[in-house]
């Protein structure tokens, strides 16, 4: 998609949004006949092809999401390799791969955590499939595709069977979840683990019993990424004292269904609690508490000092500039810096889903926020209003669910705001969210303006077929080669066929900030090595007994018999290859002496 | 220091608006009996003192535009400069310093051109005062000290007598207005054309007055040559305009018509300048009038639709633009707005965005419901009016790349009537908070005041109005020794690189065009000719000179250089961040 046409796409959205505001207009465009004929019509249509259509949407979800898994994006990520990795040991032994103990974060990369949940869904496809690219992305296309029918559920609670399609439709078919979905990063489980809670919550207000069961999935993703720490304490506590005093959950519900995510998340909130507070690392009930060398989040709290961004005056500033950055990376789907980083998680010019329904997804906002002001006073009345449905099909702004999705859009912001240097991982969670603001915007055009609504979701499905192209023809192939090791593993396994001693990786990870462990989870990955190889092989040159790491920079190659080195074509171009046979796979090249 | 200060108050402001969104709190708070009794007296006291109390505000925004005017900012800034020397070449020759007849826009940096108006305005000042800094900065406090019972006006017929009372306060105690009245930046008077073309359009609209409605247009034209953002702001603020009064039918077809010709006929030799630019037409003369084609036009890739990722370029300027506007952020500049207090108060962001959303909210129900006014009292013509005027705005905030105060300034006086819309409905809701809002944005304006006219602050802008420079330039005119010749600071000798120090020379020295280019030799105080200007007045870079202690000349140098000047050699005189060296030896000859 080029920029003109974002830019006329985003006029053209813009347009219907203005025009949807304005009720005389709306109302003269009702009264042009052909129009009117027209959109009765595809409602009409809408309704009698409602469940193709869903199929039809739910194919095409499929598709995006499992379509070539394993070869786009090519390669394999380090997260990806220690998701493998991770699940294998605990597969094999219950715990960490490094340490053998169970542990709430995994901290394997030194500089940054990762959440241990991805790693524990994959356990299964790993023992079915053994240590495979399918088996540690399978998990997370599949929770993906979970949480597009648990979106389409909280929608058709929330906002009719109209409103259900809708938000089917933009979630399924949106650019950044479809990118998420097709590689293992840790962080991405939590915003599919938050749509199936939030529809649990939903059905909830029917089904009792299933409160708590949200609050255990609630409990369980605090184990996603350790920015869920941040947001899902302060959420369910809203949440609780929201549905107890709107009387919305009878306490009887609410709070074993807090204590349920207490006792869940107690190992995580203990874990940070440990590193914020600077305590000693302790075990509880078997599952190790640690205390990190270095805590990813510990410089980028409120309280920590950081000059450059205090300017002028005082934290106001250094405030602003974060709650820009967050606004930046999610309503706006801007990158915070263009890098092979920013790459994984959005296409330019499609970004999280797609740019040019920014309008409609601020209309979603201001319309959600009218509701509720509108609708104050039957908040004061809540015991006539759970479970009934306004008029227009939609449930009442002030209803668990919808409350809900504000208070954790609320709770996001509010760690949006208060920590700086949040990057796309981090912020990958708001944007299920972001898209049910989009399905409300699209509600309301469509409510409003006589075949706005067909005219947005004709032009959302141009969006994705041009996204479609640009992704699997160019774009993931191409730009994801650097960060996902694209021919290590093929090289890995070609030289595991050869008769060697002694196998050196090279150190060059760019951009891993931790070359040396990089190396270590890769070629545990790569070589399937078992997991009693991997206890404490953390520091050092060599590790599991053959392998060793190979620093490109200051060491050269020795064409020793018996002796396999595992380079990045660059590296071998530096070097003096002579007397070594050579294979390449991609960036990747295998150099050994028979 | 200002943390605390600015945390406190901008919980009291968000506390009070909340008050005046829930009318159960309303109810529970003005139930209270000193409560009621202060708000009582507040509202008789309004009242019966009126008038006072307006001549009391007016003096005071008055007096704190008019202390140590001409003195405060030290130094003089550059653009002020630049059109001061145009301007007083306009005023003398009735060319630009290059010797172009009116110019529609001037040549100034080459690069970047400037805006005329501010120029063309100085003229009547020029030729009564001669050239000084305080003439050049002159005609902006003029016009920024009529703005005030402007807004005052405008504001009385959009909501009545105490929302105008409030909203003068808001705009005599503005930082921003405050700041940008008392030096010479030629963009800030497009936010004045602004006010004033509004302010005609509501009394028109009002009365389907058409003097008033012609009349509006004048300073809408003149707002196209007071800075480049309203070539493409303006149209958009007149479009609205048009097509609400039409719809409405406040205004005619013919009025209508008649206006845009008005504006059209006003604004025309600075649209085709533009058009020549953009297409690269030649040269034109109109009349005496210059349409120039420049050599380069650095601004046109300031427009987001020039951009080659206009989707990133429209949404970081509309953040940026949010942040010096609505939420009183960050701004870079250091001479809009002083740290801690910014442009309107750092306290007041809530109360601008509860001020838009309560005027739409009003407006929209009393126009839905064909009322002329709301039921708070806002005109609905004149609320639309500050709509378009905002809408207006935030075009120009989206197209303008890295949108600072300077590239926003035509918004601030809506976003005061907007403030003032928030904190007025606060005070209807609830009369006690008055005098509290009174006192916080008194003691604000103190605290603002205290910092601005503190010697600190002159350092803190020293990088843009080289505090010393002027003052050691014009000691030279009045130096009691002899000398042949005077050394100015610059960073180098080319005439590109010196051209600041040649402009803020030119204003301290009073040089016109003829003295600057050697068509005309300086005078002495009795008027007779002494030599050209360049045998006079060399510029030098001194991070690489070696002065001769035995040279008969003046040098004007930064505090940097001093080393260089031995005091056992030098008579040396110090002028904030430079100074002035003599030679003893001639000295004590």
């Amino acid at each position: 998609m080029n920029m003109p046409l974002i830019t006329a796409l985003l006029f053209l959205c813009a347009g219907l949004c203005a025009l949807a505001v304005h009720p005389r207009p709306c109302a003269a465009l009702r009264r042009v006949r052909p129009l009117r004929a027209a959109d009765a019509g595809l409602s009409r249509l809408c309704v009698r092809l409602y469940v193709p259509l869903i199929l039809l949407i739910a194919a095409a979800a499929l598709f995006a999401r499992l379509y070539a898994l394993t070869a786009v994006p090519a390669g394999l990520s380090a997260e990806e390799a220690l998701v493998g990795v991770e699940a294998k040991a605990l597969l094999q032994t219950g715990g960490e791969a490094f340490s053998g103990a169970l542990t709430a974060q995994l901290d394997v990369w030194r500089t940054s955590q990762t959440g241990p949940l991805l790693s524990a869904l994959a356990v299964p496809f790993i023992a079915l499939l053994g240590p495979t690219a399918l088996a540690v992305r399978l998990p997370m296309a599949l929770l993906h595709l979970l949480s597009a029918a648990a979106f389409y559920g909280l929608c058709r609670r929330v906002a009719g069977r109209a409103g259900g399609l809708c938000g089917l439709f933009l979630y399924a078919l949106a650019p950044g979840l479809i990118m998420q979905s097709r590689w293992a990063y840790s962080a991405q489980a939590l915003g599919p683990m938050l749509v199936i809670g939030l529809w649990l919550l939903a059905v909830s207000q029917r089904r009792r019993a299933l409160y708590p069961v949200a609050m255990a999935i609630f409990g369980l993703a605090t184990y996603a990424c350790d920015a869920a720490w941040y947001v899902l304490p302060p959420f369910v506590l809203l949440l609780t004292v929201y549905a107890l005093v709107s009387r919305r959950v009878a306490p009887r519900a609410a709070l074993p269904g807090a204590a349920l995510y207490l006792l869940l998340a107690l190992p995580a909130l203990l874990t940070l609690a440990v590193n914020t507070l600077d305590l000693p690392g302790f075990t509880l009930l078997g599952v190790q508490i640690p205390r990190f060398d270095a805590f990813e989040h510990a410089g980028r709290g409120p309280f920590a000092p950081y000059d450059a961004l205090i300017r002028g005056s005082d934290a106001f500033d250094a405030m602003m500039d974060n709650g820009f950055s967050f606004v930046r990376q999610t309503l706006l789907q801007l990158p915070e810096e263009e890098n092979v980083l920013s790459d994984l998680f959005a296409m330019p010019n499609f970004g999280l889903y797609q740019l040019f329904m920014l309008p409609v997804a601020v209309l979603g906002g201001v319309a959600y926020l009218v509701r509720l002001a509108r609708e104050r006073g039957r908040a004061a009345r809540p015991r006539q209003v759970i479970g009934v449905l306004a008029a227009d099909g939609q449930e009442g702004a002030w209803s668990l669910p919808c409350v809900a999705c504000a208070l954790l859009l609320l709770c996001m912001a509010g760690y949006g705001v208060l920590f700086r240097g949040l990057n796309a991982g981090h912020l990958s969670m708001a944007l299920p969210l972001l898209i049910l603001l989009c399905a409300q915007g699209v509600s309301f055009i469509a409510r409003r303006v006589p075949l706005g609504g067909a005219l947005l979701c004709a032009v959302y499905a141009l969006g994705f077929g041009l996204f479609l192209g640009a992704y699997f023809a160019e774009y993931a192939p191409a730009r994801t080669a650097t960060t996902h090791y694209a021919g290590f593993v093929e090289a890995a396994a070609f030289a595991d066929t050869l008769d060697v001693d002694e196998v050196h990786v090279t150190s060059n990870v760019y951009p891993h900030e931790n070359p040396d462990m990089v190396v270590r989870v890769l070629t545990a990955f790569g070589f399937d090595l078992p997991t009693s190889d991997l206890l404490g092989q953390t520091q050092g040159q060599t590790f599991a007994g053959r392998f060793s790491v190979f620093y490109p920079e200051s060491q050269t190659i020795e064409p020793t018999p018996r002796t396999a080195y595992i380079l990045r074509g660059s590296d071998a171009y530096m070097q003096d290859t002579s007397g070594f046979e050579r294979r390449d796979f991609g960036d990747w090249c295998v150099l050994w002496v028979p | 220091m200002l943390y605390p200060f600015n945390v406190v108050f901008t919980l009291l402001m968000i506390a009070m608006l909340a008050i005046a969104a829930c009318p159960p709190a309303q109810r529970r708070l003005n139930a209270v009996g000193w409560i009621a009794r202060l708000g009582g007296a507040c509202e008789r006291f309004a009242r019966r003192f009126y008038w006072p109390l307006f001549a009391l505000i007016l003096l005071l925004g008055v007096l704190c535009r008019v202390y140590r005017f001409g003195v405060l900012p030290m130094g003089l800034n550059q653009d002020g400069a630049m059109a001061a020397v145009d301007g007083y070449a306009l005023a003398m020759y009735g060319t630009d310093r290059f010797g172009t007849s009116y110019p529609a826009h001037l040549w100034a940096w080459g690069y970047g051109q400037m805006s005329a108006l501010y120029s063309y305005l100085c003229i009547p000042f020029f030729r009564v005062m001669g050239l000084s800094r305080l003439s050049m900065r002159l005609p902006m406090l003029c016009v920024s000290l009529a703005m005030l019972p402007v807004l005052w006006d405008l504001a009385r017929r959009m909501r009545g007598r105490g929302f105008a009372l409030l909203a003068l306060l808001l705009v005599c105690v503005n930082p921003w207005q405050m700041m940008q009245s008392r030096w010479a930046l030629d963009c800030n008077m497009m936010s004045h054309c602004l006010l004033l073309g509004v302010y005609l359009l509501v009394i028109g609209a009002q009365r389907r007055r058409t003097w008033a409605l012609c009349l509006s247009m004048a300073p809408f034209a003149m707002s196209m040559y007071a800075y480049g953002v309203a070539i493409y702001s303006t149209p958009v603020l007149l479009l609205c305009a048009a097509v609400y009064l039409l719809c409405k039918k406040r205004a005619s077809l013919v009025q209508v018509l008649l206006c845009a010709a008005i504006w059209l006929l006003l604004s025309a030799p600075i649209i085709l300048t533009m058009m020549i630019n953009y297409f690269q037409w030649d040269t034109m003369q109109l009349g005496p009038i210059t349409l120039q084609l420049f050599d380069e036009n650095a601004r046109t890739q300031e427009i987001a639709f020039m951009s080659d990722d206009m989707y990133r370029a429209f949404a970081q300027n509309a953040l940026e633009w949010l942040r010096v506007t609505f939420l009183q952020g960050y701004d870079s500049s250091t001479f809009n707005s002083v740290p801690g207090f910014r442009t309107l108060y750092i306290f007041s962001f809530p109360a601008l965005i509860a001020g838009l959303v309560w005027l739409v909210r009003d407006r929209r129900r009393a126009a839905l419901a064909g009322l002329a006014r709301t039921q708070d009292g806002l005109d609905c013509d004149a609320g639309m009016m500050l709509l378009c005027w905002l809408i207006a705005m935030a075009v120009c905030g989206l197209l303008t790349s890295s949108p600072n105060v300077n590239r926003a300034n035509g918004i601030y006086y809506a976003l005061m009537l907007l403030c003032a819309y928030a904190l007025y409905r606060c005070v209807r809701r609830v009369r006690a908070f008055a005098p509290l809002i009174a006192c916080m944005y008194l003691l604000a304006f103190g605290g603002q005041c205290a910092v601005y006219f503190s010697p600190g602050y002159a350092d803190y802008t020293a990088q843009n109005y080289q505090p010393g420079l002027y003052e050691a330039i014009a000691s030279v005119k009045t130096f009691p020794y002899s000398f042949d010749v005077v050394y100015i600071t610059s960073p180098g000798e080319d005439e590109n690189e010196n051209v600041v120090s040649r402009m803020i020379a030119a204003v301290a020295l009073g040089l016109d065009r003829d003295e600057m280019n050697d068509e005309k030799e300086l005078t002495d105080a009795s008027g007779e000719p002494i030599g050209y200007y360049t045998d006079w007045f060399w510029f030098q870079d001194f991070s690489n000179f070696t002065p001769d202690p035995t040279g008969c000349a003046v040098y004007v140098i930064p505090q940097s250089a001093r080393a260089l000047f031995d005091e056992a050699d030098y008579l040396i005189w110090d002028y904030q961040q430079f100074a002035v060296a003599y030679p003893r030896y001639w000295a004590e000859d």
